[in-house]
């Protein structure tokens, strides 16, 4: 417990030199980590937060990019998972020691300390790649305040596991997951089970992963609610259409009784054992959750709300290259994250881990259509791709997600109207962008 | 040459009494003492001041900082968004010390039981001193499988076993704090048992040998020679228990993250929060600030109010 709080110091102090720096944010290059040496060899430092075997796939490419060629090496560290990563960019930002290269999630949001080289110039410049090959929706996701500024590495959507054994022991055709929530609440009320007839139940029809607001954002922008306004001075999630779906979420809880109360903690390794029907969680998770269940695993679409289309937010993250006074660091930086982001690449990264191919014909190619057609369960994330959108990064977003869990969770537990709910999460998301804005 | 070592030595100012006083010896323990100090000093006493500095900036990152007085602590105190979660969390770090006084009385019982030479007694103080070296994360995540709220959650089935309905546990706004107050206890008795193990072993068998002649029975024995005789061992627990529970984050962070709705978000965690989750560093020290006074008047408190009562031999 000590060493925690002593480490917030730490970090605090680390801010510190930058302080008594002025604006180091200014002039980053002066921290440069990337070294050449006197025959021209580039060595430039990359930070990466995917840990666990995603993070062997990701090391795994870097050597493949240090073998292809000879002027340049990249040293890759492992940085803690997206928050602790940040928080270490946030330090480097202030105190300097940035590397070149970074991934990272929620990275648009760098570009206003102005360390961030914006991609746009690369993309545009002479050694530039062809942006339509990429799908819009990456694009949008890493752009903030109308500038491109980071590149599309791994990405995600929100989708729908089920247990095909349990299907079946319900009577349900495991090849028929639910496509409406009408028809979701029809099915998890045949998955939620009292198996052992002691009075309480231990199967249950339907979950999240604990990231709710991400589900429910999905529900949201199903309905045709914005998350956040288009100059972004407030959130735009107590209306009708919003209201409409916590509401329909806390039903599954209190109404029909297919969701267990506040259980997300506990969701994934439930599903994973077996009891719990149908799971919301991220499309990355596919290789894992095929891993490690005894059972059947079958992946689909989140459910549409009635007959209006399915839209999913983009979750995941993205390269970011660090402005550097030296332009051959900068072009080195850029040809690593070319090499990363290539077709080649895009391919070893999406058939090696969860995570979706960021281009755009990316399903006909024959390497995919080949891959699919052993891992079934990689097809619908992929579709699901077609109706994904870019939630906006604002400043505030992660106010923003916290409100919305806390939102769920007084729903869940009866402590607030789905209407009260919303109403308080804008009241403070709302004042926190207008504290923030006053800052800059 | 006599003449001029003798003036040599009344001029020099080595030889004088304030060198003696405060030079080469004081010189030597400093120059020993330095490695600390200056860890001391990088790592400790510099990032105290700087967050105190930092509680008066608004630094909401990516932006940069600027002064605003005390407008941080004003917010926290009486703001429309921040203060009803501060002071919500003021609420929650008193509640969570409810866990001291539990695990005091429960160590001294069980150090009284292991004071004994009885065959096997190093055995027990073993298992009882297991769950202190464990780290608190890896009994965080295997506890949250004994709270699990369904029914094969070993303490739900506990409590099928015995005919009660089974709770959320961790997951119910009611029952969370109880919860880590109840792991905490189990985690840090063992500490408190070794410390009131050593204080029973110095307290001098004549004592007891005296107080058997005099007729005192078990009871009698307790109240007046093994309580005022561990006093000193007491307070020690109580003061660094109460700092212990001030900084506890780690079991909120594996297990609750401070839900459900708030109801374990303690000062610490909210500190936490505010400066690494939200990024607002300015905010994240203001908290920081208050959670060292509320520490400082704690334990000025304890020592005045409690010291008196303390026995020294």
């Amino acid at each position: 417990m000590l060493k925690k709080i002593n480490f917030m110091f730490l970090i605090l102090m680390l801010l510190a030199t930058a302080c008594s720096g002025g604006q180091a944010t200014e002039s980053s290059s002066s921290g440069s980590t990337a070294k050449i040496d006197a025959d021209g060899h580039i060595t430039i430092e990359f930070w990466y937060a995917l840990g666990g075997d995603t993070g062997k796939v990701v090391e795994e490419m870097v050597k493949q990019f240090n073998e292809s060629q000879s002027e340049i090496t990249v040293n890759a560290t492992y940085q803690g998972d997206y928050a602790s990563a940040m928080a270490k960019v946030w330090s480097a930002v202030s105190a300097g020691g940035l590397p070149s290269v970074a991934q990272i999630g929620g990275a648009p949001l760098l570009g206003s300390t102005g360390a961030v080289a914006p991609i746009t110039e690369f993309l545009n410049g002479s050694d530039g790649i062809d942006q339509n090959a990429i799908r819009q929706v990456f694009w949008d996701y890493n752009s903030a305040g109308g500038v491109l500024w980071t590149m599309p590495f791994n990405l995600s959507i929100p989708v729908m596991y089920y247990n095909r054994d349990l299907f079946t022991a319900a009577g349900l055709d495991p090849t028929q997951p639910p496509q409406t929530w009408d028809e979701l609440i029809e099915m998890a009320g045949k998955l939620t089970v009292d198996t052992n007839n002691n009075g309480e139940i231990d199967q249950w029809g339907v979950n999240t992963s604990t990231d709710t607001h991400y589900y429910l954002s999905a529900m949201f922008l199903s309905n045709g609610v914005q998350i956040v306004s288009d100059d972004e001075s407030e959130v735009l999630y107590n209306n009708a259409e919003a209201v409409e779906m916590l509401t329909l979420w806390g039903n599954l809880v209190n109404e029909y009784k297919v969701m267990p109360p506040n259980q997300h903690e506990e969701a994934k390794s439930d599903f994973l054992a077996g009891k719990l029907g149908i799971l919301m969680a991220s499309s990355s998770n596919v290789p894992s959750m095929e891993a490690n269940a005894s059972f059947e695993v079958g992946v689909a679409q989140m459910p549409a709300v009635n007959d209006k289309p399915r839209v999913f937010p983009v979750g995941g993250a993205s390269l970011l290259i660090f402005k550097d006074e030296s332009p051959e660091i900068q072009n080195a930086a850029w040809t690593f994250v070319k090499f990363m982001t290539s077709k080649e690449s895009s391919i070893y990264l999406s058939t090696h881990t969860g995570y979706l191919p960021i281009y755009t014909d990316a399903a006909e190619w024959p390497e995919f259509v080949s891959y699919i057609q052993e891992h079934p369960n990689r097809g619908a994330p992929i579709e699901g791709l077609n109706n994904a959108v870019a939630i906006p990064e604002f400043p505030a977003l992660g106010t923003s997600d916290s409100s919305l869990r806390r939102a769920v969770a007084s729903v869940e537990l009866n402590s607030a109207t789905p209407q009260e709910a919303l109403a308080e999460a804008k009241r403070a998301v709302d004042a926190t962008i207008k504290e923030q804005g006053t800052n800059e | 040459m006599n003449d001029s070592q003798t003036t040599l030595i009344k001029t020099n100012p080595f030889q004088s009494g304030w060198w003696r006083r405060w030079g080469e010896e004081t010189f030597a323990a400093y120059a020993f003492l330095l490695p600390s100090i200056l860890v001391f000093i990088i790592f400790t006493f510099f990032p105290v001041i700087f967050s105190i500095v930092a509680s008066f900036l608004k630094w909401n990152l990516p932006y940069k900082a600027s002064f605003t007085g005390v407008e941080n602590y004003t917010s926290l105190i009486n703001g429309p968004v921040t203060s009803p979660i501060f002071w919500q969390s003021v609420g929650n770090t008193f509640y969570f010390m409810l866990g001291i006084p539990i695990n005091m009385i429960l160590a001294l019982f069980i150090a009284i039981s292991l004071n004994r030479r009885l065959p096997g007694v190093a055995i027990f103080r073993t298992a009882f001193f297991l769950p202190t070296i464990t780290s608190m994360a890896a009994v965080s995540v295997v506890w949250m499988w004994l709270y699990h709220p369904a029914d094969y959650g070993l303490f739900n089935s506990l409590l099928i076993e015995l005919g009660v309905p089974v709770q959320r546990w961790l997951r119910d706004p009611a029952l969370a704090m109880p919860c880590l107050i109840l792991m905490g206890v189990w985690h840090g008795m063992g500490y408190n048992i070794v410390i009131f193990l050593a204080g029973l072993q110095a307290i001098p068998r004549e004592l007891y040998e005296v107080a058997e002649i005099d007729g005192a029975g078990t009871l009698a024995k307790f109240i007046y020679v093994t309580w005022p005789q561990l006093s000193p061992t007491t307070f020690y627990i109580l003061v660094i228990g109460v700092i212990n529970s001030l900084q506890a984050f780690t079991e909120i962070d594996v297990m609750t993250q401070g839900g459900p709705l708030n109801v374990t978000t303690t000062l610490a965690y909210y500190l936490y929060q505010e400066a690494f989750q939200y990024f607002r560093i300015g905010m994240g020290s203001s908290v920081a600030v208050i959670l060292f006074i509320l520490l400082l008047a704690l334990t000025l408190l304890q020592f005045r109010g409690l010291e008196s009562k303390v026995y020294y031999e």
